[in-house]
């Protein structure tokens, strides 16, 4: 039992001993070097070579971009004139790409009602629209509705493929999305620090730093990550065009994507999309850190579970029966 | 020998660059905004048709009986110890509801008569955490009243047919039977 692979930690269970932890942050410091290193010299190359090919110079400032933490003003600036540039050119659409910051104080959470919710997937769709996800074939969607016999726990008898009207009678329903763990597995498993904590909580990706690897994917225990295998097609008319760097800004294909919470709309203090499209109000949404919030008020007086508490995760995503 | 001083001036503001490390991260000042409440009331309908129109004041017949006539599609469910029409609205001004000790109540204040009997409800939906709420989780919010989402003579949901099932994974659908 000492291959690295098999260790409680790499499923998430525990949290990595400092010493350990302190080595791989070293390890990963290194990889960035030469990663950039080899970048900057392939680049040259790149920039040689289009420039005799009179092709377009802006994927080569996409290929040298800095990882967000180290962006400044100046560059983000640059960066989402030319994402909006990308996206008007391909779509005709006129975006407009933010990046809100984390509220001082602020740690999101969120709460579902399992006594209302009826399954009726109004959520999934205005997520879908909220964040520009893809609407072909090879669609995906943040929020997975787990049909679940009445008194089963065990998910693997679930049916997230449910059809026809709801609800039906003998099942309940599971709604699950990115839970925003504040021990997050997938962040520990990320080779390239493309995915962090942000500190009001959130779980973000750096679409342009990501190298689409998905061992995030792997150890997430709540199947919230969704992979670029195509490249985004979205109709014109479905495009959000309030847009934010770390979210639901249209992604390029061979990336990693997942639910932030809507943080384009509750890093502006509004409720995110989902919240606002459950006809049943099965959705509460809002800042663990305030005493007289709502969250607070369900956690201090519903009865209250997350999802695996087992694997120690800590979830900021409850559900509650009231 | 002009070209090597642009050269090294050009690294060391490189090496200065790196050596400031990343940009400071600047948070967004927490907001001191009041959380007002509105709430959200679907007046219309009884203005345009006041009951008042067909129902004299304190004339009607009040006793439970199967409706013929008029009124047939309301589809009455709710409750299951009895009552009828007149338990809610007022026979002595039709225009209006009525709480159990008979004061009367205006239309658009049915919240106040939902909490007679429905506390529980009540009580989340006053604190937040019952109902929906929409607008800014650290500002003004519109809450629904709850014949916004509850029709009043039939207020349990009625089945609804959910939005499209999501595609499953390629791999899956191969399978034979496609879904699972
Ligand atoms: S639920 Fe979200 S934060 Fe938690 S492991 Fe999965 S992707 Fe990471
Ligand atoms: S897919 Fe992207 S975010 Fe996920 S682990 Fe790999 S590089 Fe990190």
């Amino acid at each position: 039992m000492n291959g690295c692979h098999t260790e409680p930690e790499a499923a998430g269970a525990l949290p990595l001993p400092d010493a350990r932890a302190g080595q791989l942050v070293e390890l990963r410091r290194k990889g960035e070097t030469s990663r950039r290193d080899l970048l900057a010299g392939a680049a040259a190359a790149a920039a040689t070579a289009t420039a005799a090919a009179g092709c377009d110079i802006t994927s080569v400032d996409q290929f040298l971009q800095k990882h967000y933490s180290e962006l400044t003003d100046e560059d983000k600036k640059q960066i989402f004139a030319r994402l909006e540039a990308q996206v008007k050119e391909r779509s005709g659409v006129t975006v407009k790409i933010s990046d809100p910051q984390p509220i001082e104080g602020v740690t999101f959470g969120y709460a579902l009602n399992l006594s209302i919710c009826n399954g009726n997937r109004r959520c999934v769709e205005a997520c879908a629209r909220e964040n520009n996800l893809p609407n072909h074939p090879e669609e995906m969607r943040y929020i997975r509705v787990l049909e679940v016999p009445n008194g089963a726990f065990e998910l693997e008898k679930s049916d997230p493929y449910f059809e026809g009207e709801v609800p039906k009678s003998g099942k309940y329903y599971l709604p699950v999305q990115c839970h925003q763990c504040a021990n997050p597995p997938c962040v520990r498993q990320c080779p390239c620090e493309a995915t962090w904590k942000e500190p009001d909580g959130l779980i973000v990706v750096d679409y342009d730093w990501c190298i689409g690897c998905r061992y995030c994917q792997a150890a997430c225990p709540y199947h919230a990550r969704r992979f670029n295998y195509g490249a985004p097609t979205i109709e014109p008319d479905r495009i959000n065009p309030n847009q934010a760097y770390l979210s639901n800004r249209i992604r390029p294909v061979g990336v990693i994507e997942k639910c932030t919470f809507c943080l384009q709309r509750t890093r502006v203090g509004r409720f995110p999309a989902c919240l606002e499209a459950c006809p049943t109000g099965a959705r509460k949404f809002g800042d663990l850190n305030d005493p007289n919030g709502e969250l607070r008020k369900i956690l201090a007086t519903k009865r209250v579970y997350v999802l695996k508490e087992d694997l120690g995760t800590i979830p900021h995503f409850f559900y509650f029966f009231a | 020998m002009a070209k090597p001083v642009p050269l090294a001036l050009g690294l060391c503001a490189a090496l200065v660059a790196a050596c400031s490390g990343p940009p400071e991260r600047k948070l967004a000042p927490a907001s001191a905004s009041a959380h007002s409440i509105t709430i959200e009331l679907s007046a219309e309908h009884w203005a345009q048709f006041p009951c008042t129109q067909c129902h004299e004041k304190g004339a009607a017949n009040t006793t439970e009986r199967p409706l013929t006539e008029f009124h047939t599609n309301t589809g009455l469910r709710h409750g299951s110890v009895g009552g009828w029409c007149y338990r809610c609205h007022s026979n002595q001004d039709p225009d209006k509801l009525h709480l159990t000790d008979g004061t009367l109540l205006p239309f658009e204040k049915s919240y106040e008569l939902c909490s007679g009997c429905h506390g529980d409800r009540a009580i989340d939906w006053r604190a937040g955490t019952h109902g929906l709420n929409v607008g800014y989780w650290n500002g003004p919010q519109t809450r629904r009243t709850c014949t916004l989402c509850h029709n009043p003579h039939r207020p349990a949901f009625a089945p609804m047919e959910p939005e499209k099932a999501p595609n499953p994974p390629r791999t899956m659908a191969a399978k034979e039977g496609g879904r699972r």
